[in-house]
């Protein structure tokens, strides 16, 4: 009788260390689906184009930095870097302001008209982009706004999403805490900057994250808004690129992999807010 | 007294915004998806709903939106069994899952751009990794992932799978977290086997959020556009097989200049694409009523 539960064990241990070999390997492929293109282009960047193009490795025989300095010879990389950095970092503070402005109000005050208001902000997450796109890019030409940075960063900057975050981490601040700096004389606005901002901060760090990477990553908006090469952001640029016969493609690894540094960044410091800004973002659809 | 004013300067930031950016493009776009633009800023003729009758005879129309639902079959089918099967195993509590966890939503940041580019070279026919490999194997390997109509799509999915299993993974993780362990207690000491348990107590319960997870990929989906837009230089080719609705959109107003017709479109696309979301709601809501 101990004889045969023994073997059963055995068995059942037998299975089990089968099952977690397969799941393992069923990770492990994933992994590697999901990590081999990033290393692909890591080294492609490093490789001259004679050997990216004559002899494909997965390693690297001369190391070489030559398509990065290309990159900042050849092109205005530089330039769009430094555009595509003032365009999210401005569309960020933006939406920050706006948000948690705007949710304050309708956290912590009755007024006329709020739920109806609030409710018009909030349906306008169903509202894709493409129904405003166009009428946008012609309203934006009329008023000659097209190449400036206005145009990058003002459309979207009244976040739905945005507000309703905030309306939601304001709302469980106590309104005692607001009443006794009434007391203390503050204004309401000083209400709002010395007592709110810091406590919502980490809200606010997550809603910073999502705005910079929706803003870093857009590639519709710059592409229409934006005609003059020196006014590219980096999507934009890196795309131009690979139309040309015969793209670099040592040169676009290196763009490529230099525009996803500050997001890798992020990523890497900030990964619990990065991805519940992230995921709360889709939240809203 | 300034209590009652305090909120209205507290939102108006937010809704002067909101006007011009957001309402006063809605509106001005119905007007303009009825005229003849001929001439932007100078120069437009009233025409009603031409734009609209031209849209929905025009064969052009209808194969972008082949494209896009088969984009959004296969892309959404695929992937979301990849997320799910990842979602199962990271929620085990094995050794190195926040490493996985990590790996896989690496790629869900990177711009979609940059995605097309890395994309590029590893589909490229002669130098990618992937024919490469497939020639290491002993196969073929000399398909032509991005420049034959049969494969094209396809090799768009794969990209956007590899984009965004990992988004999907977190979602269905964080809905997997919320169904109580007393379950699985329950179910092991009646003798369910693994397979049972995800059958009749996982997918049950975990229902609501896949399907909150279809939804968000269909209005997803629907939106295809900078993949193919890099991948074929804003063409949608090979012989129009990855034309997207929103790259068809692209192509009429900037390529065509057909700017009432174009707002047409973004109409009719932005429609489509707010009907899953209210389709969502209504579910939702009476799932939420029933309870």
């Amino acid at each position: 009788m101990r004889n045969l539960k023994g073997v059963k064990e055995d068995v059942g241990k037998i299975k089990t260390k089968m099952g977690f070999m397969c799941i393992y390997i069923v990770l492990i492929l994933l992994a590697i689906f999901a990590v081999t293109p990033f290393y692909w282009a890591a080294v492609s960047s490093f490789k001259t184009s004679s050997e990216l193009f004559e002899r494909p490795n997965i390693i690297i025989e001369n190391p070489t930095l030559e398509n990065y300095t290309d990159l900042f010879t050849t092109t205005s990389y530089a330039r769009w870097f430094a555009n595509s950095c003032i365009v999210a970092v401005s569309y960020t503070i933006l939406v920050l302001f706006f948000s948690s402005l705007g949710g304050f109000g309708f956290a912590k005050y009755e007024f006329r008209g709020k739920n109806i208001l609030f409710l018009v902000a909030l349906s306008s997450m169903t509202v894709p982009l493409w129904g405003i796109v166009i009428p946008l890019f012609v309203w934006f030409s009329r008023l000659g706004l097209i190449d400036t940075y206005w145009a990058l960063i003002l459309p979207g900057s009244a976040s739905a999403f945005g507000i309703f975050l905030m309306r939601q981490y304001i709302q469980g601040i106590p309104s005692e805490m607001l009443d006794s700096a009434r007391i203390d004389g503050c204004s309401e606005f000083q209400i709002y900057y010395r007592i709110v901002l810091p406590v919502i901060k980490p809200a606010l760090g997550a809603l910073a994250i999502y705005a910079f990477l929706l803003s870093w990553n857009n590639f519709f908006l710059p592409l229409i808004f934006v005609r003059s090469p020196e006014m590219f952001t980096l999507p934009v640029g890196l795309a131009a690129f690979v139309g040309q016969k015969d793209p670099k493609f040592g040169m676009l690894m290196a763009g490529g992999i230099l525009s996803f540094l500050p997001v890798l960044i992020i990523f890497l410091t900030m990964q619990k807010q990065l991805v519940a800004g992230l995921t709360l973002g889709a939240v809203k659809g | 007294m300034r209590p009652k004013i305090a909120p209205y300067l507290f939102i108006a930031p937010f809704f002067i915004m909101f006007i011009v950016f957001f309402v006063g493009p809605i509106f001005y776009g119905i007007w303009l998806s009825l005229n003849k633009v001929v001439l932007i800023g100078k120069k437009m003729d009233f025409v009603s709903i031409k734009n609209y009758a031209n849209l929905f005879s025009n064969p052009m129309f209808y194969q972008s939106l082949k494209v896009t639902m088969l984009f959004t079959l296969g892309h959404g089918s695929t992937h979301l069994l990849m997320a799910l099967g990842a979602a199962l195993i990271l929620n085990l509590k094995l050794k190195g899952r926040i490493f996985f966890r990590s790996a896989f939503f690496l790629p869900v940041i990177t711009s979609l751009v940059v995605a097309a580019l890395i994309w590029r070279l590893l589909l490229d026919s002669h130098l990618g990794l992937v024919n490469m490999g497939l020639r290491k194997l002993g196969l073929p390997g000399n398909y032509r992932w991005l420049d034959s109509p049969q494969l094209a799509l396809f090799s768009i999915i794969i990209i956007d799978n590899w984009r965004w299993f990992g988004f999907q993974m977190v979602i269905l993780l964080a809905g997997l977290q919320n169904i109580p362990a007393e379950l699985y207690e329950a179910a092991k000491i009646d003798g369910a086997n693994p397979f049972q348990i995800i059958w009749y107590i996982t997918l049950p319960l975990l229902f609501p959020v896949i399907f909150f997870c279809m939804v968000i990929i269909m209005i997803g989906s629907f939106q295809l556009f900078a993949e193919p837009f890099v991948l074929t230089q804003g063409q949608g080719g090979p012989a129009n097989s990855t034309l997207s609705v929103a790259l068809y959109l692209y192509q009429s107003a900037f390529q065509y200049f057909k700017i009432g017709y174009s707002a047409a479109l973004g109409y009719v696309l932005s429609i489509i694409i707010m009907g899953f979301a209210l389709f969502q709601m209504r579910v939702l809501g009476r799932r939420a009523g029933l309870r």
